[in-house]
């Protein structure tokens, strides 16, 4: 009898413990629901009067505060960054000292995740950590899950913390584009979290071409949409690389179509279509621009390049890394993207064959009005604070001093953003909060431009300075700095910008609100709708006219509801 | 004659069919290992497919150099040693009373359920997060070992496997005065060594391939274990989104060559490890009582 009790009992224990961990590891799956738990219960009163009659923007905090951030580390941070600041770690660096010095800060890291703020990885952990209610003191989140924080009352409203300390740079620089980049975080009339500044700018498409095939061919540069059709005629017909084979194709366009690099957007402005982002119609109302009837000649361009072999017959199937292996291997010679397209894809074109010599061009229209630019709106990230945070004013307080220290009167932009001593590795990096003026990359080319005509080149100062070292270095032979050269050079490819805003050109996206309703329900099987449609339109699998089916069904499934919360949302903010 | 002929067709057309499907699970890795030690040009023009063109061993040097991915794969073998030996004997003193007749273990229906649960439900991931969350396991070796150290579908294989050893061998140990524990270490581990084998596989495979766990658990990237800091570098990103310095950091540093020198050293070591342990393989799964 003892005997069986003892074994009997022992097991029983033992199973009994084992079943807090026999949840088996099936983690595959994941949940990415946010639901509100609720830790939040202890909301401390909004301390509008704390500091209002003494706002100081950069003043310090005696004692000191602490405050926790959640953040990625990068590749180039990793890799590039890190390796060459020795003695600098993600948790002490010069940046979380000057914040500590300075404003009396402390700042350290609740959690940190390997890669950029749009990766999965990052998604993945910020998504449990919301979840679990177990919220680090600043977190910077998107859009859609900014919405659902501030709807569950998880953060702190920001109004009128950014209004008392933000400072005049700060203020501008917030203010650059129009009042969007604010906008965008404003629920009710209130600004929920401080965004993360983004430049629009740097969505502006251009025409990437081979100049090398052009003067082989004995081809101008385009002028028109006419002109660049022939172009690509040529390109594919006329054996432009010279090797007996007709093996090449004319415009590099992937199965996403809207791409940063080989994208159709720069195509489509050309027969004034703005597809993928939200416009204004003549009407003063609000459009997606997929749907407009100038998508349709466009769509039928693209079906007749198609037709001609100028595209190749497999984009359909091929994302970006799989189109640029025919980049690399110098089978194609257009490309619409933006002004990094040399950085890649390009330059492995490049480096396989040194006479590949792509240029920049400013996009081309097919009657006589000039295209207009389409800007996609580049802010997408948020500051947001926890609810209960004690100072949440603080985080003002270090975008102040991030963009002072950088771009400000006295800014030490060659300790605090890529100094010489590190080899121009960007350690401004190492701050948690990353805001930069939004046409920080378009003045530092135009100075070197000025500083090209006076022939002086020692009146440069911070990031122009460090660009034109990459220049004089590819000027001495360093192959790897080519692609600065095609944007920042004499000829580069800012010469493009400059003239789309002389020409009053640009035409920004005109929504920047977070996702209505009707948006989080229909919008993603919506796209996948317009991309199939799309390309089976542009590789003739259906005639050109299914567009017009195409509207109808878009509008059925939910465009037209989504148009209609659009234009609200508009109508809400432009009073 | 004609019979004779008919019959020969069988082993033919069952080799072409099995080499195929070796063919298709091999292929990959030997295209991962040739683009590895191609040039970064061939590799990115798309030229490289079964061998390596210009051939150079520069990116192994570059990972040689890399602490991260060294760090990464101590983690994940520290995992699997310690993840492989704890469900076996988890999985062993589990199965053992779950295998014993009703009438010497009153509460195994009920038992064998409570297992049985867990493998039907699923609670999700976010519980799974905020119960290892709040046993303070985050960050740990011990958040990627525990929780998945009862692998029940194991216990079940192992259960049953003990069911079909002969009682007479266990009521003559008993006779001879050995307890439970004694019997369970002297004739029923011996008895199942194909089947341990075959379960420590799994358990080892699982450990190794699990990458998001470590990526979830692990609040600190120098806790990666392997398949999560090679998931953090081999992952695809669309262009879309993407800035300049992004871009700068994918042409220079993301390197195709790069990726697949670590995917493919990533794979070795479990590559290297199945042969051994295959031998139990079908012994293990097909096999019952004692024939040994």
């Amino acid at each position: 009898m003892e005997k069986r009790i003892i074994p009997t009992g022992l097991s029983a224990i033992l199973i009994g413990g084992l079943l807090l961990t026999a949840c088996s590891s099936q983690t595959g799956v994941s949940s990415t629901t946010v639901s509100s738990t609720g830790e939040t219960g202890t909301a401390v009163e909004t301390s509008n009067s704390a500091g209002a009659e003494n706002a100081d923007p950069f003043g310090k905090y005696e004692p000191s505060v602490k405050m926790t951030f959640a953040r990625t580390v990068d590749n180039d941070l990793n890799d590039n960054i890190l390796p060459k600041t020795p003695g600098e770690t993600i948790d002490k660096n010069r940046w979380l000292d000057l914040y500590s010095k300075d404003l009396g800060i402390d700042i350290s890291y609740a959690w940190t995740v390997r890669g950029g703020l749009n990766d999965d990885a990052y998604t993945q952990k910020l998504n449990v950590t919301i979840a679990s209610g177990d919220l680090p003191d600043v977190l910077i989140v998107n859009r859609t899950q900014l919405k659902q924080l501030a709807e569950s009352d998880m953060i702190v409203d920001m109004t009128d913390y950014f209004d008392q300390y933000a400072s005049k740079l700060t203020k501008d620089v917030y203010n650059s584009e129009g009042p969007g980049i604010l906008e965008s975080a404003t629920f009710d009339g209130r600004l929920m979290a401080v965004p993360y500044a983004d430049a629009s700018v740097e969505s502006t498409q251009y025409l990437w071409l081979r100049k090398d095939w052009l003067d082989k061919l004995k081809l101008e540069p385009p002028k028109t949409m006419q002109d660049l059709r022939k172009i690509a005629a040529a390109f594919t017909t006329l054996d432009p690389d010279g090797n007996g084979k007709n093996d090449t194709y004319a415009m590099a366009i992937t199965k996403n179509l809207y791409n940063g690099a080989m994208g159709v957007e720069g195509f489509f402005a050309g027969y004034h279509s703005y597809p993928n982002m939200w416009v204004k119609k003549d009407d003063g109302t609000l459009a997606w621009g997929s749907v407009l009837p100038e998508t349709k000649d466009a769509l039928r361009a693209l079906a007749e390049m198609y037709k001609a072999g100028e595209i190749d017959p497999e984009f359909g199937i091929k994302d970006g890394a799989k189109m640029a292996e025919l980049v690399a291997a110098g089978k194609l010679g257009i490309d619409f993207g933006e002004q990094w397209n040399p950085m890649y894809p390009l330059i492995s074109n490049y480096q396989n064959d040194p006479t590949a010599d792509w240029v920049g061009y400013p996009i081309v229209s097919a009657d006589d009005t000039l295209p207009k630019v389409p800007q996609k709106f580049r802010t997408q990230w948020y500051y947001a604070v926890r609810k209960d945070y004690a100072n949440p004013e603080a985080v003002v307080k270090l975008i102040n001093l991030h963009l002072e220290k950088n771009w400000g009167e006295n800014n030490e932009f060659d300790h605090y953003y890529m100094p010489a001593e590190n080899e121009g590795k960007g350690v401004w990096k190492f701050s948690p909060v990353t805001p930069a003026p939004t046409n920080k990359n378009l003045e530092a080319f135009n100075e070197i431009q000025k500083a090209r005509k006076l022939g002086d080149m020692s009146i440069l100062k911070g990031e122009p300075a460090i660009i034109q070292k990459n220049l004089e270095a590819f000027y001495a032979g360093d192959t790897t700095q080519w692609g600065w050269e095609k944007i920042y050079g004499p000829d580069g490819v800012f010469n493009a910008l400059n003239g789309y805003i002389e020409n009053g050109q640009v035409m920004r996206e005109e929504f920047v609100g977070a996702p209505t309703p009707t948006m989080v329900d229909k919008q993603s099987s919506l796209r996948t709708m317009e991309l199939e449609m799309f390309v089976r339109i542009i590789m003739g699998d259906v005639p050109v006219d299914e567009f017009d089916k195409f509207v109808e069904n878009w509008n059925a499934l939910g465009g037209a509801q989504m148009t209609k919360e659009v234009n609200e949302w508009y109508q809400s903010v432009k009073k | 004659m004609k019979r004779n002929k008919k019959i020969r067709w069988f082993p033919i057309i069952n080799t072409a069919i099995l080499l195929t499907l070796a063919l298709i699970c091999i292929i990959p890795l030997i295209h991962v290992a040739a683009v590895s030690f191609s040039s970064s040009a061939a590799a990115s023009a798309g030229s490289v497919s079964l061998w390596p063109k210009e051939f150079t061993t520069n990116s192994y040097a570059f990972v040689a150099k890399r602490p991260a991915f060294w760090r990464a794969m101590r983690v994940s073998i520290i995992r699997i040693i310690l993840g492989g030996g704890l469900s076996i004997l988890l999985t062993i003193t589990a199965a053992y009373p779950l295998s014993q007749p009703k009438e010497s273990f009153r509460f195994r229906t009920v038992y064998a359920w409570f297992f049985f649960i867990t493998m039907i439900f699923n609670a999700g991931m976010i519980p799974w997060y905020m119960v290892i969350r709040q046993f303070g396991l985050l960050d740990s070796i011990w958040a990627l070992i525990l929780p998945g150290a009862v692998p029940v579908f194991s216990v079940i294989l192992l259960l049953n496997f003990f069911r079909e050893v002969p009682k007479e061998l266990a009521e003559a140990a008993f006779i001879d005065g050995a307890g439970h524990w004694r019997t369970l270490l002297t004739i029923y581990v011996p008895l199942s060594k194909p089947a341990l084998a075959t379960l420590l596989l799994f358990s080892l495979v699982a450990n190794w391939n699990n990458w998001f766990d470590g990526l979830i658990l692990m609040n600190n990237p120098d806790n990666y274990p392997l398949q999560t800091y090679i998931q953090t570098i081999a992952v695809q990103r669309s262009f879309s989104m993407m800035t300049r310095e992004e871009i700068q950091q994918m042409a220079a540093i993301s390197d195709r060559t790069l990726r697949s020198a670590q995917i493919f050293l990533g794979s070795l070591p479990i590559v290297v490890v199945y042969p051994f342990l295959q031998k139990y393989f079908v012994k293990g799964i097909v096999l019952g009582g004692v024939k040994g």
